[in-house]
């Protein structure tokens, strides 16, 4: 892990387009502002962590197409 | 092309059916080729559909059309998206949602906050993270139908 100390109102770019400068910081909590083109991905890294977790679970879900298609026809 | 999917046996299919994630799907970044299928033999529409993955048969994942679950699902794509998938305007994608069915198939989830866009032109898809926090990733899919 790169580990770089930032003071308020700096900032670091990675990848030449992506800007992430510290906004505030106060009581343990950091303010980031994020300037990055618009494709790019920005996450909460817990929302990730949610996103991967939840593929993860459908990938292992135990279930068949008959049972599918047998919900649909009700 | 010929592969084995987890629920139909070996299938042949045209090349142009593939599907391709850039960027692989979160928590599987290094599948990046795909294909939907369904196989049903039904004359209603199913909104069920399978992601199975053409390098790892044992990778597949239940989509639904999530406008069957929630009509007025409806969401912002930024035109940079639309770009990086190569589609001309946002009607050129087709969008699901991943289904996550653990015990009952009645307690169904399905993931609104990150749907899977595909263009229906390039065949480029993403799954893509929506900016505003109004949908969960675990949706019932039985909301009162």
């Amino acid at each position: 892990m790169l580990i770089l100390t930032r003071k308020r109102n700096e900032s670091i770019i990675i990848n030449d387009d992506i800007e992430i400068t510290i906004l505030e910081s106060d009581d343990g909590k950091v303010k980031l502002g994020i300037n990055a083109p618009k494709s790019v991905k920005v996450h909460r890294k817990e929302v990730f962590d949610q996103i991967i977790a939840e593929n993860k679970a459908a990938s292992s879900a135990k279930v068949t197409t008959e049972a599918l298609k047998a919900l649909i026809k009700k | 092309m010929h592969f084995d999917t987890a629920h139909f046996g070996q299938l042949e299919v045209q090349d142009h059916s593939v599907i391709t994630f850039e960027d692989g799907l979160p928590g599987f970044e290094n599948n990046k080729a795909f294909v939907i299928l369904n196989n049903y033999d039904t004359d209603e529409p199913v909104p069920f559909m399978w992601l199975q993955s053409v390098e790892d048969t044992n990778l597949a994942l239940v989509l639904t059309i999530p406008y069957f679950a929630r009509p007025d699902y409806a969401f912002d794509i930024p035109e940079e998206v639309v770009k990086k998938l190569s589609a001309n305007v946002p009607e050129d994608l087709g969008v699901y949602a991943v289904v996550n069915i653990q015990d009952q198939l009645s307690d169904m989830t399905i993931n609104l906050a990150s749907p899977i866009l595909v263009s229906t032109k390039t065949r480029k898809a993403i799954q893509w993270t929506l900016e505003d926090n109004l949908y969960s990733v675990r949706e019932p899919y039985a909301n009162g139908n």
